[in-house]
């Protein structure tokens, strides 16, 4: 009977405290956005009216959250001490709000030989799995590096302050959430690609992004041909360039190669 | 009613089911942990202090074993750990150990390294929290094999029934985040997640003809999973539920690669399935 009531008192916890952990955070909702929506912008007027509707129930859907997430706030560091002690996590917000954009990591490498001429190496390492060909069996293995390389970027953006972007920023000033990604691949790089006496004198990492047209607009076939070509010259391995070295760039440069926008956001020297 | 609440909610408690529903869902989520580790190699990429995991901190126990150059050894034991437990899980030897062992990998693997670990990590962390509290081993296992002749006794039911309200609380969790965000509720959610180039299987867009059935696709995912709690309480709604859920994770596999996890919210469903009829299936194949 003892035995019964504590494997009820448990099972009653247990669920009220992972209930309560997979509400969406107050600070989320806060954040949640309501725009005005414009009837010519839809796809038809039906669908226009579905929209409107959802946003009206979604507001009073928040207001629930709220009230609920308000009323067990005294509970919260218990809840928030078992789910992570016992490693239950329950933030189940997938594709929530997907990207509405494409996402791209290359790093760049510089290498100085002894009494040589510097060049550098440039490799696209996001997506892993080349993007113009049908992914099967090889894109399982591969989506585990995309993850953890789009962790690394995300927590990258939350760690690094504001005024850090700026051109004299320095490598020890940025969050250290890039650096696995900037030292696992120059390793790799100089294991693979450097002759003996050859060191890398620094990598930087690059993050692009490209546009993706909205629902209902075609894509323009131009552009997405050059973006294409572009990528092919990445998929055969690091680009070499070993003339016309261009000078390293501050912090946060740009470049850009069709229409994928790049920025210099993690560096490190050697 | 409260009082018809309690009582139905005590028996639901007190009831006991035969094993095999909990025999099928060790196998499945053994299996699914296996797959799991396979995409998570080689070894060197993900597992050892210096690989594609977060730079040790100041304190805790990732900066000691970094500290005493322990970050490669630590590593592979920790692979290790985890192939022979999800292994012993899923061929059944020592089925309980096996379970709760996995449960302890998959932890300490989200506080060892979790830049690579997605919602389907996640998923099977607290799919083995609630196979933990039961025997998972007295059908079906080499548990099974080596004690032969012993009687097939039933197992109470509450924890297949936790395993029920998890997986349930996934798809409502999922469904409020997501009802939070305009592009779920414009009907475009699901075209920007076709696009995204890291996960998208085909590599051509859809064509602009297809925006109608991209909202109703995105407008009928978020219906499904702020319901599904309430079409799986019911036995009569329940296999609609479980048939739009596997008719849902089978496009998501199809058209994105999301790792392992369409197999594993599959895989979740046999708890849902009755327990009888999993044992029926049983006899049925050994006779």
């Amino acid at each position: 009977m003892i035995r019964r009531r504590l494997v009820a008192i448990f099972l009653a916890w247990h669920l009220f405290a992972i209930f309560v952990s997979s509400l969406p955070a107050q600070n989320r909702l806060s954040r949640s956005r309501f725009p005005d929506r414009d009837p010519s912008a839809a796809l038809n007027p039906a669908f226009h009216r579905v929209t409107t509707g959802l946003d009206a129930l979604a507001r009073g859907t928040e207001a629930v959250e709220r009230g609920i997430w308000r009323a067990t706030r005294p509970l919260h560091p218990a809840i928030n001490y078992y789910v992570r002690m016992t490693g239950l996590s329950q933030t189940w917000s997938m594709f929530a709000n997907a990207p509405t954009f494409a996402q791209y990591m290359r790093v760049r490498y510089y290498v100085q030989p002894r009494g040589g001429r510097r060049w550098m190496a440039t490799e696209l390492v996001l997506p892993t799995n080349r993007e113009d060909r049908i992914r099967t069996l090889q894109s399982f293995r591969d989506s585990y590096r995309d993850k953890a390389l789009g962790i690394a970027i995300g927590r990258f953006y939350d760690h690094r302050k504001a005024v850090l972007i700026a051109p004299e920023t320095k490598p020890d000033q940025l969050p250290k959430d890039l650096a696995p990604v900037a030292r696992y691949f120059a390793r790799e790089f100089a294991r693979t690609h450097l002759d003996d006496g050859e060191r890398l004198s620094r990598v930087e990492v690059w993050v692009g992004t490209a546009p993706i047209p909205p629902l209902g607009t075609a894509a323009d076939e131009e552009v997405r041909l050059e973006r294409t070509v572009v990528l092919e010259s990445y998929y055969d391995g690091p680009i070499e360039q070993r003339i016309n070295v261009a000078p390293e760039p501050p912090y946060h440069a740009g470049e850009r190669e069709a229409d994928i926008a790049w920025l210099l956001e993690y560096y490190e020297e050697r | 009613m409260f009082d018809a609440l309690r009582s139905q909610l005590a028996t639901r408690f007190q009831t006991e089911i035969p094993p095999h529903s909990y025999a099928l869902l060790r196998i499945a989520l053994g299996a699914v942990g296996l797959v799991s580790l396979f995409g998570l190699t080689p070894i060197g990429l993900f597992w050892h202090l210096d690989s594609l995991a977060p730079v040790p901190g100041d304190g805790g126990i990732r900066a000691w074993v970094a500290a005493h150059g322990l970050g490669t050894i630590v590593g592979n034991l920790l692979f290790t750990w985890l192939l022979c437990s999800f292994t012993a899980m899923t061929i059944g030897f020592r089925s309980d150990a096996a379970a709760f062992c996995s449960l302890v990998g998959l932890v300490a693997q989200t506080r060892w390294n979790d830049y690579p670990l997605s919602s389907a990590h996640q998923l099977l962390t607290v799919l083995l929290f609630c196979l933990i509290w039961t025997e998972t081993g007295r059908v079906w296992s080499l548990d099974a094999r080596n004690a032969s002749g012993a009687a097939v006794r039933a197992l109470p039911a509450w924890p297949l029934w936790l395993m029920r309200c998890q997986v349930a609380l996934v798809y409502l969790s999922s469904g409020l985040h997501k009802f939070a965000y305009p592009m779920w509720r414009d009907g475009s959610a699901v075209h920007w997640a076709l696009n995204l180039n890291a996960f998208h299987r085909f590599p051509w867009p859809l064509p602009v003809q297809a925006a109608p059935f991209e909202a109703l696709l995105t407008w009928s995912t978020l219906l499904f999973e702020l319901t599904f709690w309430l079409l799986v309480l019911f036995r009569r709604t329940r296999p609609l539920a479980l048939i739009a859920g596997v008719a849902l994770h089978l496009g998501l596999f199809a058209t994105l690669e999301l790792g392992p996890f369409s197999f594993l919210m599959i895989a979740s469903y046999i708890c849902y399935l009755d327990p009888e009829g999993s044992a029926k299936l049983f006899r049925t194949r050994n006779n």
